[in-house]
């Protein structure tokens, strides 16, 4: 299915499933959205074959070519998504997981009975279009990595208590126990009532809101997948400072209108600087200050309780040290810095390490030319818990998120050159953090660092997550979590 | 969950058997144009805003309450320079303002605009050509509100005076606006002008306009209106003849203008819109709006006589 052996599309289509009407395709290539469409034919057969099976109450799930993987997944009976993937290394559970998120996307901005109810699909279709941005995002190289891990994509502001206050105080000025500031698709800060949010939307409209363009202020109707799927909430956006949005989740109040630049100013003007701070720290996710070791060429870290993630490959500098203090200019600088480090840097996580396995794994480091594998119980690691050599001694098949297109292992910063390990990469990292970040900020992973030989330290979190913390996939709720409808009636 | 129906914003009954209904009346009446019309408006080119001298005496001439081409002044480039970055249109957060050097510092003056017309009409596109920023190319329904906001310096005849306006446009998308009712209320609230688009290459969107302009602004009637017809670029395929447009200006008597909300110049990089080239193209639309803006403020503010104690006497004169 790849063409002109490029590697790296991904073609994503949605078919109405009991007349096999396509409602839209998405494709992206090399990890940015491209025009290129699958023959008419190809979706027919494509979706001709899923059906074949489902006459025969035999349900397709996926397929494999030699190059490419093909998953199928039909939700509530309605919408039937197709992804095809040349993407090397690509599991079908990652592909399964980006149809549920797409899904979830689509139930956000349309909502589930348009998609379970079809009645005009034409109609679906224009509304559907909203939907574009946030799934080509999805299937392309965003920076962030909420898609993979499940986990909502922040950062860890410098002055995190300032913002933290002024989030609280402005959230009931408007009388709305659900706000965040977000800065490129990551949280800054978050209401307790914004934390409290299901998934995927606590993953989604953060998400969302990074992939919009830019509007001083937006009144925008969402569902929640998992909350409110078929009950519309408004999600406002007030753009402080370009790239940084306050956002505030609410029923029919308050008005948009009622949030002046009066209100907005008297809140946030105090605290201005924090967040022009913020800004420059969207790409690389934690405070300026740190000294890290060179070899570390990104970052993730995952407090699987309370499903947040830290993750970044832009650590800044080119040779040696990463030069923590080197600002980077707002516009431009700083993205390049990124992409570059992003396309030296393949990040290996294991599908099965998060969250569905509880006594989780610690967060990952990645170094050149090597990588610290997680202890898995899938196949063809069950035997090696804790396989703590430096070099990955797995089957590749074993890592199949590879992040960023083009991408390949070792070729790092440092790719080839003998390397005696790092012990105790994050050595003090952490201690110096203390007190710094919002609410559940590294504090809590203070413990992670400093770990000598390089093994996986113990799990970030003192107690191991229930086993029920895992979140219910969209479309179905999980008893044993379930969400309070995030907004009671009146 | 089973109350849950009881939410303020769920969906009104949307009408749904609409789509396709537009595309009968496009090409039905297919006119023959004088030709002086189609000098007239190719070699026009920009946007200008219409008068009808008598019939619409209460509303200020064009460029008589602001300098018109006063952007290209030198003055007036070192106040551009404050909306634009490295030859782009700035964006500003709504906790920035354009900063001037002190000598010339200026008052601003902010007014809020509802962009109203039928969905496809080209709210969206007009609000971003006014911005400066990319025009969609491809029709996406606005999904609920968006507000944008555009800082406009400019030179007030009377005073000799530099005033940055700040439109904030309110655009909503029809579909969201006829599906949940929170969305009207919000956009008419306190608002300064409205908007009424129409697309030269939409007979029904103009056909609309008498039913729009009572439906969305019957209950304000001491606020601006304009009525803006968009795709001029596309006047050949037009729908909507100049006769048809006299009659209207002549039974309403709003200011109209025409406009064509397609992509400026781009830098030498091919892919970054020149922020000064597109200041130029939309300046006279900026122009005036804040000409009726101001006049209006100053009607209100009873510095100048307003329409009522005014129409009559100009009737005659
Ligand atoms: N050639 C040309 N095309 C235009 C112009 N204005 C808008 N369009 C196109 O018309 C289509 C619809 O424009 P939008 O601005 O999205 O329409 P809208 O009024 O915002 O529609 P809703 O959000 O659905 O209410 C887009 O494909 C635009 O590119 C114009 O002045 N000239
Ligand atoms: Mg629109």
């Amino acid at each position: 299915m790849a063409e002109d052996g490029t590697s790296g599309a991904v073609h994503l289509l949605c078919l109405a499933a009991s007349s096999g009407v396509p409602l839209f395709c998405r494709s992206s290539r090399g990890g940015a959205p491209s025009r290129h469409q699958l023959p008419f034919s190809v979706i027919g057969s494509l979706n001709g074959v899923h059906m074949f099976g489902q006459n025969l109450d035999v349900t397709l799930r996926s397929a494999r070519t030699e190059d490419t993987a093909v998953v199928w997944k039909t939700f509530h009976d309605s919408v039937t998504l197709i992804v095809l993937s040349s993407e090397p290394g690509c599991s079908e559970l990652r592909l399964e997981r980006l149809l549920e998120l797409v899904f979830g996307a689509m139930v956000l901005l349309v909502g589930l009975e348009e998609l379970t109810r079809i009645r005009n699909v034409e109609r679906l279709k224009k509304e559907l279009r909203a939907t574009y941005g946030l799934i080509d995002s999805l299937l392309g190289d965003a920076e962030l990595a909420g898609d993979l891990t499940q986990c909502v994509d922040c950062i860890a502001p410098g002055d995190g208590p300032l913002l933290q206050e002024a989030l609280a105080g402005f959230a009931e000025e408007v009388g709305s126990v659900f706000a965040s500031l977000v800065v490129g698709g990551r949280v800054v800060v978050g209401t307790e009532g914004w934390w409290r949010l299901g998934s995927p939307e606590a993953v989604l409209l953060p998400w969302l809101v990074g992939t919009l363009p830019a509007q001083a202020a937006r009144d925008y109707p969402v569902y929640l997948p998992h909350g409110s799927p078929t009950v519309p909430h408004r999600l406002l956006t007030l753009m402080l400072l370009p790239r940084l949005e306050l956002c505030v989740l609410c029923g029919p109040q308050p008005p948009l209108s009622q949030l002046e630049p009066q209100v907005l100013e008297r809140w946030w003007q105090p605290v201005l600087e924090p967040l022009r701070a913020c800004l420059a720290l969207a790409p690389r996710a934690i405070p300026a200050g740190f000294s890290l070791h060179p070899d570390i060429l990104g970052l993730l870290f995952l407090h699987l309780e309370q499903k947040r993630a830290f993750f970044t490959v832009d650590l800044g500098g080119e040779e040696g040290a990463p030069e923590w203090g080197a600002q980077h200019s707002m516009e431009g600088g700083s993205r390049g810095a990124g992409e570059g480090a992003a396309s030296k840097v393949s990040l290996l996580l294991h599908p099965r390490s998060f969250p569905q396995d509880p006594p989780a794994p610690p967060p990952l480091l990645l170094c050149a030319g090597h990588c610290h594998p997680l202890p898995s119980r899938s196949a063809g690691l069950e035997a090696s818990q804790g396989v703590q050599s430096r070099e990955p001694q797995v089957p590749s098949t074993c890592f199949p998120f590879l992040l960023r297109g083009g991408v390949i292992r070792g070729k790092g910063r440092r790719a080839g050159v003998p390397h005696g390990g790092s012990p105790g990469l994050l050595c003090g990292v952490w201690g110096s953090c203390q007190g710094a970040g919002g609410p559940g900020g590294p504090r809590g992973w203070a413990q992670a660092g400093g770990d000598p030989g390089g093994a996986p330290p113990p799990p970030a979190a003192g107690e191991p997550p229930e086993p029920n913390a895992c979140p219910a996939g969209p479309g179905h709720s999980d008893p044993a979590r379930s969400h309070p409808l995030p907004l009671g009636p009146q | 969950m089973s109350q849950r129906k009881k939410w303020q914003i769920t969906p009104a009954s949307l009408p749904r058997s609409q789509m396709g209904s537009q595309g009968i009346r496009h090409y039905e009446q297919h006119k023959v144009f004088p030709p002086i019309y189609q000098v007239r408006y190719f070699s026009l080119q920009l946007l200008g805003v219409d008068c009808l001298g008598r019939a619409m005496a209460q509303l200020p001439a064009p460029g008589s309450v602001i300098v018109p081409d006063w952007h290209e002044s030198a003055e007036g480039k070192e106040y551009l320079s404050s909306i634009l970055r490295k030859n782009r249109r700035r964006v500003f957060g709504l906790l920035e303002r354009p900063v001037l050097p002190p000598q010339v510092a200026a008052d601003t003056a902010g007014y809020k605009i509802f962009v109203s017309g039928k969905s496809g009409v080209g709210k969206t596109a007009l609000v971003a050509k006014l911005a400066g920023l990319e025009v969609p190319v491809i029709h996406h329904e606005t999904v609920g509100i968006q507000t944008t906001i555009v800082y406009w310096p400019a030179k007030l005849q009377a005073s000799d005076r530099v005033i940055i306006f700040r439109f904030e446009f309110w655009d909503c998308g029809e579909a969201a606006l006829k599906k949940f009712d929170h969305i009207l209320p919000a956009c008419k609230e306190k608002t300064d002008a409205f908007l009424f688009l129409f697309s030269f290459t939409d007979r029904s969107s103009f056909d609309d306009l008498p039913a729009q302009l009572s439906r969305v602004a019957g209950d304000a009637p001491n606020t601006v209106k304009m009525v803006i017809g968009s795709k001029f670029d596309q006047y050949m395929h037009t729908d909507v003849p100049e006769r048809d447009l006299t009659a209207f200006r002549q039974a309403w008597e709003l200011p109209l203008l025409r406009v064509k909300s397609v992509p400026g110049r781009r830098l030498a990089d091919g892919r970054t819109l020149d922020g000064r080239a597109g200041l130029a193209d939309v300046a006279h639309i900026l122009n005036g709006l804040g000409e009726h803006l101001w006049h209006q403020d100053q009607v209100a503010a009873g510095l100048i006589p307003g329409p009522q104690e005014n129409a009559p006497e100009e009737e005659q004169g």
